[in-house]
């Protein structure tokens, strides 16, 4: 892949991961608005949950051709998996495991947060001519 | 150069820090047992909450004897007034100000990213890693198993 295709990729990374990260705050904060403001429903965080899914599957397919240093290629598998796991576990609503959403939300802004800062690093920190080989390690 | 008595207060600092990451696990997940499986009153995330600034008052403490470099003493502080805004202004407002009330779990996330960032930090500078101290008057300094290395 030539360097300046990884190079709008990593920029393509960077915006969507940057995006991700807000998405995360503004899908807490509806989730404040709903339970501890209790000025609406529960449907805005619902329905951008589901956005949020998507998204976390959009950055794991883009951090390959991305190639941003290791470990980050785990960490976003790990983000979109967990961000699975959320959503799968407010679906059985029964269970005390249920109340570990929120917790995961925890490590989802924790490892969004690192990839954001990663790309960040990586796409103001790489020369073009470096893109190459920086790459390999992804 | 680190002592025992630096060393011994780093460890008072890094087990209070540990103990409030633990902390803001176990309340959001009181929280969630609440909001989301409807299991529970909110009687042990209030008493909980408040618990908490216990061990931050101790990390604000022992960071000066366990000599925290200046930027982990900033973000100490910083932590401590997150938690501040979240646990005793925010969450008063549900009534005066809703908006702002509905930051209160927001703030959680920057509880969870501050601590754990301090957690790191402070074991790696137990262990003697390199740990960049922002020096006073633009000095920087880095300890590196008790030596200081110079900046390029």
């Amino acid at each position: 892949m030539s360097a300046v295709l990884i190079k709008i990729f990593r920029y393509l990374y960077l915006i969507l991961i940057w995006a991700f990260l807000a998405g995360v705050v503004y899908q807490t904060y509806t989730a404040g608005l709903a339970a501890v403001a209790e000025t609406t429903g529960w449907s805005n965080h619902v329905g951008f949950g589901l956005l949020l899914l998507l998204a976390a599957l959009v950055q794991l397919i883009l951090i390959r051709p991305a190639r941003l240093p290791r470990p980050a290629g785990w960490v976003s598998l790990g983000l979109f998996v967990t961000v699975l796991v959320q959503v799968l576990l407010v679906g059985n609503r029964e269970s005390n495991a249920s109340a570990l959403h929120p917790v995961l939300a925890l490590f989802v802004f924790w490892m969004s947060w690192w990839l954001a800062m990663t790309a960040a690093r990586t796409v103001r920190g790489a020369p073009s001519n470096a893109l190459a080989s920086a790459g390999e390690d992804a | 150069m680190r002592t025992r008595i630096s060393n011994l207060f780093l460890w008072i600092y890094i087990a209070s820090a540990g103990l409030f990451l633990a902390g803001v696990l176990v309340q959001v997940f009181l929280a969630g047992l609440v909001v989301v499986a409807r299991q529970a009153g909110w009687d042990n995330h209030i008493d909980l909450g408040h618990g908490l600034g216990l061990p931050l008052i101790l990390m604000l403490i022992a960071m000066f004897p366990a000599r925290v470099p200046a930027n982990g003493r900033w973000l100490t502080a910083l932590l401590f007034g997150v938690y501040f805004l979240q646990a005793d202004v925010v969450i008063f407002m549900r009534e005066t100000a809703p908006y702002a009330a509905a930051l209160h779990p927001v703030l959680a996330l920057f509880d969870f990213l501050l601590a754990q960032h301090l957690v790191r930090r402070s074991v790696r500078l137990l262990r003697g890693d390199a740990v960049p101290l922002a020096g006073r008057a633009g000095v920087g300094e880095s300890l590196e198993r008790g030596v200081p290395v110079r900046e390029p």
